[in-house]
């Protein structure tokens, strides 16, 4: 036990601060991957007790303008088709999932229409009275209806009070629940023509709040989508990482229990050249590698990603060092109770190389789970063995950017990892200072 | 003699078929990929070349290649970026990594908490790291914008990664922050195993804390910061992911925002790994091959001079 000190403390803090640096990627992953659509890129993590909405436009003074609105968060483009207005097709605002459309000098009368959603037709037609009141229907969620020189509002909230319609211009006006359906409606008059910009504000509960700003929707959307399954993308991963990481094992294992305890005829040689390729940076090899994977017609397939890479000269290293430890005598010991080459290699060498055995798996399944470029390229864009990375870069390749979706499918890159981390963290350590310090 | 020799066959044999599996994968995947390039980097791509069978069928072209490669500009410009990219991370990454280790050496409670949250990053994914870092990055709505907008700041409108000056940089600094637990690891082991007798001896001389380091913690971390020369040369000469993760197409060019140099139009974070990607993205395989060669006997060229180094430390 040590005494409190004022040097440890600021240790602490420092290290934290870093830690906190860190990890910062990670804990941006997981909070925007969680996040609605159109709330992704907003501060916002707790929910305000009073939340607003998008601002709205609409204008005082030209007779009867109707605001039409539609909340979607797939939707790309949303259009609307009103009897009102002979019919015709007219293309609405997109503030982040909310789709608004102003219409003005729209004569009393009694009016239907239909919004179109990414081109389809809704099927359903709405009623509309304007003049008299704004009808109210399941797809019209909040609309103002201007007449004269003032402007009827109208919420649709879940019941908390207190409403309030906000005017740029700092006046609040309070909507009283008038309706079954959920409706809050309120009035302002006396207003002078011109513009006019308000948004409203509603009291919500604090669940209701963090519904709004945080959902597991992108995880469910992501491991399903169609054009990057990623639930694939995970399967593949796991399948070349693990694969590559059984079969390196097995073969560094074998060679470095000779090179370790066996005199063979060109062994110096040998090792010379394999220690000489480790000073060749890896990159050089991509384009015969390349080429003669393409020529195995291996493109597209999990041997081309997991093959290619089994001879690992460090994990040579590593195993040859570790196996060199193991005293001759238990092979000698073995040997006189009529051990076979093989024996000795199942019963003396793999049992005492478990650990060092283990620390090159993890080492070799994070590397091949991260490899990025190699399996890129030995992936067409349609392959059914794209990897996690490979598939992340061409989601990221697409023209619209859908942050929380992307994030979503890194947790399923980056959590794993960090779990197999956690558990065996020990073994990572043990193969980085064993591969560097005996330099 | 005849016995031992007999013997010895025997092992030989022994050996090999332990060997053979590892053997195979090394002379088809490493050792056969080295000749094969060579002879690659003699021949070319053209208009008549079979695209079912291009490697098969490349027209031989001499040194045209390397001559070609040799008096591109950009081939230049990407070795510089690249050598601009080592300085950049290399001495941060050791000072960083030194930093934290000599911090968690002071046997603290939690350090072993400290320890694995900086180590942890340098096991994750580049590819998916570097993107998330794009998105925190990012001008407008990125973090780092809205938390220095607090404070009345703002990020340059293009953004840190879209600007030719800062791009590198700031990737270097990603990579420098990601790679701080591999330095941390290395020298944290390394100095636990400096005796504390020589600490105390220079205690009894009154040695300052600043001495102390300089004249023995940092002397007896020489084998390990001459590792982290090498494996972040190699890691320079290897760089392509992250540099393709964070300044890729959306931002300007492929190898990120282009800039003006010697009247050519570079990109700024082309380094060799993303111009060699990106003569291979072009089909163009002569030149790539021989990319590789030039690109191995730099290295080699730097791995032996790395070696005299530590000769001459030893």
């Amino acid at each position: 036990m040590e005494r409190f000190s004022l040097k440890n403390f600021f240790v602490y803090v420092v290290l934290s601060i870093g830690c906190l640096i860190a990890l910062l990627p990670l804990f941006w992953m997981l909070i925007i991957a969680c996040k609605q659509q159109g709330q992704a890129l907003k501060l916002e993590f707790l929910p305000e007790p009073n939340a607003l909405t998008a601002p709205y436009q609409i204008t005082v003074g030209k007779t009867n303008q109707v605001t039409l609105e539609y909340h979607s968060d797939s939707a790309q483009s949303v259009q609307v088709q009103t009897s009102f207005n002979k019919d015709q097709l007219v293309e609405m605002s997109n503030d982040n999932g909310t789709f608004w459309v102003n219409f003005y000098d729209v004569a009393q009368g009694e009016y239907e229409y239909e919004f179109i959603i990414d081109g389809v037709g809704s099927g359903i037609k709405s009623k509309l009275q304007v003049a008299t009141d704004l009808s109210s229907n399941t797809k019209l969620k909040n609309a103002s209806l201007s007449k004269n020189n003032s402007i009827t509002f109208r919420f649709l909230g879940r019941g908390l009070l207190p409403v309030k319609a906000l005017l740029a211009d700092g006046r609040e006006i309070e909507l009283t629940k008038t309706d079954s359906d959920g409706y809050f409606t309120g009035q302002v008059d006396g207003l002078t023509p011109g513009d006019y910009s308000y948004r409203f504000s509603y009291a919500r509960g604090f669940w209701d709040g963090i519904k709004e700003i945080y959902t597991y929707q992108n995880f469910i959307e992501i491991l399903f989508n169609r054009d990057f399954p990623f639930l694939k993308f995970f399967l593949n991963s796991l399948i070349v990482a693990s694969f590559s990481g059984i079969f390196t094992v097995a073969f560094c294992t074998m060679a470095g229990y000779v090179f370790a305890k066996k005199n063979f005829l060109g062994k110096r040689i040998l090792w010379g050249i394999f220690l000489s390729t480790m000073l060749v940076p890896g990159l050089i090899f991509m384009l015969p590698q390349f080429a003669i994977v393409t020529k195995l017609g291996w493109i597209n397939s999990y041997l081309g990603m997991v093959v290619p890479h089994l001879g690992n000269i460090f994990g040579l290293y590593l195993l040859r060092q570790y196996i060199e430890t193991i005293p001759d005598s238990l092979f000698e010991a073995a040997k006189i109770d009529g051990a076979s080459e093989w024996q000795l290699f199942t019963k003396v060498v793999i049992p005492l190389s478990m650990p060092i055995m283990l620390t090159l798996f993890l080492l070799v399944f994070v590397g091949q789970w991260s490899n990025f470029l190699w399996q890129y390229i030995t992936n067409t864009p349609d392959s059914a063995y794209r990897t996690l990375p490979v598939g992340l870069a061409l989601f990221k390749g697409q023209y619209d950017i859908r942050w929380e979706q992307m994030m979503a499918g890194a947790c399923f890159s980056i959590i794993p990892i960090t779990i197999l981390f956690v558990i065996a963290q020990r073994f990572f350590v043990q193969g980085m200072t064993s591969g560097a310090v005996k330099e | 003699m005849s016995i031992k020799s007999n013997s010895n066959l025997r092992e030989s044999l022994v050996s090999y078929l332990f060997l053979a599996p590892f053997l195979a994968i090394f002379i088809i995947f490493l050792g056969y990929p080295m000749i094969y390039s060579l002879y690659l980097s003699f021949r070319s791509t053209t208009f008549s070349t079979d695209w079912y069978n291009i490697f098969g069928n490349m027209q031989y072209v001499g040194l045209a290649n390397y001559q070609s490669l040799l008096t591109d500009t950009r081939f230049w410009w990407s070795l510089g970026l690249t050598l601009s990219y080592a300085v950049l991370t290399i001495p941060a990454s050791i000072a960083l990594g030194l930093w934290l280790a000599i911090l968690l050496n002071n046997k603290l409670k939690g350090a072993s908490f400290f320890r694995s949250a900086f180590y942890l990053p340098n096991v994750l994914d580049l590819y998916v790291v570097g993107t998330i870092w794009v998105l925190i990055l990012s001008p407008n709505y990125g973090l780092l914008d809205i938390l220095l907008g607090k404070i009345g700041l703002h990020l340059p409108e293009s953004g840190l990664l879209a600007n030719p000056y800062t791009a590198l940089p700031t990737i270097a600094l990603v990579i420098v922050l990601k790679g701080a637990g591999f330095g941390m690891i290395l020298f944290l082991s390394a100095i636990q195993n400096i005796s504390e007798s020589i600490y105390e001896a220079a205690d009894i001389d009154g040695a300052s804390w600043w001495q102390k380091l300089r004249y023995i913690t940092l002397p007896l971390l020489k084998p390990v910061i001459l590792f982290m020369i090498i494996t972040g040369t190699m890691s320079a000469l290897n760089a392509f992911t992250e540099i393709y993760a964070m300044a890729s197409s959306k931002y300007g060019g492929f190898g990120g925002p282009y800039i003006e140099f010697q009247g050519q139009s570079v990109g700024a974070t082309s380094l060799s790994g993303l111009y060699l990607y990106q003569l291979f993205e072009r089909a163009e395989y002569g030149k790539t091959a021989a990319f590789s060669y030039l690109l191995m006997i730099i290295a080699l060229i730097i791995s032996f001079l790395n070696a005299r180094l530590l000769k001459v430390e030893k």
